[in-house]
């Protein structure tokens, strides 16, 4: 997969779009207030941005109307949230860092970064997971000589989909990939683009697993959760 | 006095039941829908001066062409017109549950939102403005509690009142957005030529709706080429702007509009992240925790169905034995000696022998609706799926195998929870092969003759393993070759658990527990009677019996009757097995229940009141037989033919004899390759 080099937007506009896609998909629409207090800024700051993505046909924006995003903008926002899982878990994979520590660096990081370099982050994070001597001897000169202890969780390059997830790990259905009555089957009970699904846990024997969707309980084969891509958060 | 039809409509898990039982009270009809052995249960009521017919949908969670349960309730909204849909939702689980309502919206009915369970969507935080939900989505909106019959009235009022008013034109509707709307609208202008017919029937929408998520079946009722040539192109259009299928990117839309109308009408109170449930599910399906409980549960369940249940079932023993020597004894002496016969060892054996299993089956039937009602059900079937899908079953299937062990009966009646046909058949199957109480009165017989005192448990493990390999085997066999396909995806949802109510738990183990009564007093009672006749038929000539004393006639009778003739036709047959015409005779009587396998031995060896205690008789067949032999019998009654009633019901069920008589022969002639096996393998070793 290859990434599109689009880098029209803002830091911060990144940022308001990834506020609407985080809270639209827990609950359907994003207010303005719940994206002020989501970003810690004031309700006016809010509006001038809104407006601009609106402008820019990324978000359905009406003064005192629920929030929403367009399809380039659900599409753009997925994007920016797939650069900052890669980043995220390349902190933590490759580099060893603290979980809390990485995802703080990738929130600065992922703005500037460009998709091509995340995707090469991908691939060196999917060769060294490949090769677990190389990851125990790079997690182990890391964690010698900087004292962080933090064993590397599995991680995969996006896309991932929802049989890729850690327990308790939240994503963002991005797409359903399959055919015919299972594609159907999945979207009519909820798992349809844009959703957020969280990964509860899987059976005694490693599979099914229970997924939390829309406010209820789901149990599906990991065949079947592969077929869902997701963005993690 | 006007009388209406109304259909309800809901979620599985969605209390859809209740409401039912709520509104109908105890006058229910349960039989199919034509055709399928899709539960149909009707029920009736009067309110104020309606007369109102309930027809209970099948419950869905969409209404696609994919599953026959939601085309049945599909098809029956749209060919039989109720007078009015009320669809029962969840309100703690709202957006799922409107997704199924957004679809009958689309179908231009009169309809009624049953909000139902409104007290745990209380209790969990959540506040609906409903007075406005009702008016986004055009429908009066009643809160229900259906399993403590709150909201009846004002549920029957709303629907009256709904039958009663003017039909009007819906505002508010699922919009699919502009690229969609445009190819619907082609679509709907291109409709009315050749498909006059069709379009008043189902509506213009609707059609161009679901012709443009290709439905099957409702591309199969459009003839003219044209409209199907203009979805053809839309669909490619659509897919290609889209970069989905125009199916899902709808499916998509319509929670949207839920989404949507959600967020103007709920308030949620409380953020709980984990409630109770999570707590439940973190141990019962918990990685090392998860298998042992679902064990123990099992062992549970078979304790109070056989262990608790022998005490009264040995009461019933006792009455049905009462009532024979009642007969007996009060029996004007010499008057149709026959018909007391028949009475007697004909109908009290037969259904008898069928009833007296009743307590077993009714506390099985409680503990499975206590495990369903309570939410565990779904959870087993979670924890089982793995195994299960390895031999190409559902997590689902391994239900009714466990009722199995109890009656095929019930437990072929069970596998209806199985969605995929080829699922639900291959279970049926191999069913017969999960060894039944019945049979264990044989093997109980068998195995104290045979074998010494500490081989007599793994013995009796041994067959039921044997059976169990046989059932897994022979599942795995037939879904490669007959039930060749696909596996039914495992997407099942996971009901918050809730404490089961008595009432609710009384009504499910009665309602089917109530089927099984009426087959013993049906065709059991019929087929008793035939075998009663052959057993007895023809009567040998009086001076062939000359010089006899009352046991040798008995068993001289037998030898000339129509099944004694069939035993003895069949002796060359299974000889090979180690069988002589004494074992075929008793076996053929086994086709009507397993347990008179034991009494026909006990009057071949004309063995005063035969049972599997009888020493005496355990005393004759040592002396008659091999312990290999012994095995060999246990082995062919574990596997071959089963009893008439399960013919009966996989007939029913499957709604075919070809699948019954495929069931007879298939397990017949398994039976007789394997037992043939061990008794020549075996015959060569020992």
């Amino acid at each position: 997969m290859t990434f599109e080099s689009t880098k029209s937007l803002s830091a911060s506009l990144e940022d308001y779009l990834q506020a609407i896609f985080w809270t639209a998909a827990a609950k359907g629409a994003a207010r303005a207030k719940d994206i002020a207090r989501q970003l810690g800024v004031k309700a006016s700051s809010v509006t001038g941005a809104l407006q601009t993505l609106a402008e820019k046909r990324f978000v359905h924006y009406q003064p005192y109307e629920a929030i929403t995003l367009t399809a380039e903008g659900f599409d753009e926002a997925a994007r920016v949230a797939q650069r900052h899982f890669i980043v995220r878990e390349f902190f933590v994979t490759v580099l060893g860092l603290d979980r809390a520590v990485a995802e703080e660096e990738a929130c600065r990081t992922e703005h500037c970064l460009g998709d091509d370099i995340a995707e090469r982050l991908a691939t060196l994070m999917e060769f060294v997971k490949a090769h677990p001597d190389m990851e125990s001897g790079v997690s182990q000169l890391l964690a010698e000589r900087y004292r962080s202890a933090e064993i590397p969780a599995q991680v995969r390059r996006g896309p991932v989909t929802v049989a890729d997830l850690r327990s308790g790990q939240k994503a963002v259905i991005v797409a359903v990939r399959s055919g015919g009555a299972l594609a159907r089957r999945l979207v009519d009970m909820g798992l349809g683009r844009g959703a957020l699904v969280e990964v509860e846990g899987a059976a005694p024997t490693g599979d099914p697993i229970r997924v939390k969707i829309r406010g209820y309980q789901l149990a599906l084969r990991r065949t079947e959760a592969a077929a869902i891509s997701v963005v993690g958060k | 006095m006007k009388s209406i039809t109304v259909a309800l409509a809901g979620n599985p898990n969605s209390g859809k039941t209740s409401v039912f039982n709520m509104l109908t009270g105890a006058r229910q009809h349960v039989g199919n829908y034509p055709g399928v052995t899709v539960e149909k249960k009707e029920g009736q009521c009067t309110h104020r001066d309606w007369r109102i017919t309930f027809v209970d949908l099948p419950g869905t969670y969409s209404l696609t062409a994919y599953s026959t349960e939601e085309l049945i309730a599909r098809n029956y909204i749209q060919e039989d017109r109720p007078d009015v849909v009320v669809d029962v939702v969840d309100a703690s689980n709202l957006e799922r549950n409107l997704y199924l309502a957004t679809q009958i919206m689309e179908m231009d009915v009169p309809m009624v939102l049953a909000f139902n369970m409104s007290d745990l969507a209380k209790r969990r935080g959540l506040e609906f403005d409903l007075a406005q939900l009702s008016q986004l989505l055009e429908m009066p909106i009643v809160p229900t509690v259906g399993n403590k019959g709150q909201g009846r009235t004002e549920l029957l009022d709303a629907i009256v009142e709904t039958a009663g008013a003017e039909r009007k034109e819906r505002t508010h509707r699922v919009t699919y957005g502009g690229e969609i709307e445009d190819e619907l609208l082609r679509i709907e202008e291109t409709l009315g030529k050749a498909d006059g017919g069709v379009v008043a029937r189902y509506g213009r929408r609707w059609l161009a709706i679901k012709l443009l998520e290709q439905d099957e079946d409702v591309t199969s009722k459009i003839r003219s080429g044209e409209v199907l040539k203009t979805v053809g192109q839309s669909v490619e259009h659509l897919r290609d702007i889209l970069g989905d299928e125009p199916e899902i990117v709808m499916a998509d839309r319509r929670y949207g509009f839920i989404s949507g109308a959600c967020q103007e009408t709920i308030q949620s109170s409380v953020e709980r992240r984990h409630d109770v449930s999570d707590t439940i599910d973190a141990v019962v399906t918990n990685r090392i925790l998860g298998l042992p409980i679902f064990l123990l549960l099992m062992y549970v369940v078979f304790f109070l169905t056989f262990k608790v249940g022998s005490y009264p079932m040995e009461w019933l023993e006792t009455f049905f034995g009462m009532l024979a020597d009642g007969i007996v004894r009060h029996w004007p002496q010499g008057r149709a000696e026959w018909l007391q016969s028949l009475l007697v060892d004909g109908v009290i054996g037969g259904v008898g022998g069928v009833l007296v299993f009743l307590p077993n089956i009714l506390l099985l039937f409680m503990a499975i609706a206590l495990l369903e009602d309570s939410g565990y059900m779904a959870r087993a079937a979670f924890v089982m799926d793995r195994i299960m899908h390895k031999i190409g079953l559902h997590g689902k299937s391994f239900i009714p195998m466990l009722i199995g062990f109890g009656c095929s009966v019930p437990a072929i009646m069970a596998t209806r929870i199985l969605e995929n046909r080829r699922s639900r058949l291959t279970t049926i199957m191999v069913i017969p092969l999960m060894s039944c109480g019945a049979r264990l009165t044989i093997y109980a017989l068998f195995i104290p003759a045979f074998f010494p005192r500490h081989w007599q448990g793994p013995m009796l493990w041994l067959i039921y393993l044997i059976g169990i390999v046989l059932g897994i085997v022979a599942a795995k066999v037939l879904r490669l070759t007959v039930f060749r396909g696909e596996t039914t995806p495992f997407v099942m949802e996971l009901p918050p658990y809730r404490m089961p109510t008595s009432k609710g738990v009384l009504v499910h183990t009665w309602q089917r527990g109530w089927l099984y009564i009426r087959k013993a007093g049906t065709v059991i009672l019929a087929l008793s009677i035939v075998l009663w006749f052959a057993m007895n038929f023809p009567k040998p000539p009086a001076d062939r019996l000359s010089g006899l004393d009352a046991q040798e006639a008995r068993q001289e009778g037998l030898r000339y009757s129509t099944v004694g003739r069939v035993g003895l036709a069949v002796e060359p047959v299974l000889q090979p097995l180690g069988f002589d015409w004494k074992i075929g005779t008793a076996l053929i009587g086994s086709v009507a229940a397993k347990e008179l396998f034991v009494s026909q031995l006990g009057i071949i060896y004309s063995v005063e009141s035969a049972d599997e205690d009888s020493p005496s008789l355990r005393e004759q067949l040592r002396a008659n037989y091999t312990p290999l032999v012994g095995f060999c019998v246990m082995l062919f009654c574990l596997i071959s033919a089963p009893c008439v009633a399960t013919v009966a019901m996989t007939r029913q069920e499957t709604q075919s004899w070809h699948w019954a008589l495929f069931q007879f022969f298939g397990l017949t002639a398994l039976a007789y390759t394997v037992t043939l096996v061990v008794y020549q393998v075996g015959r060569f070793w020992l």
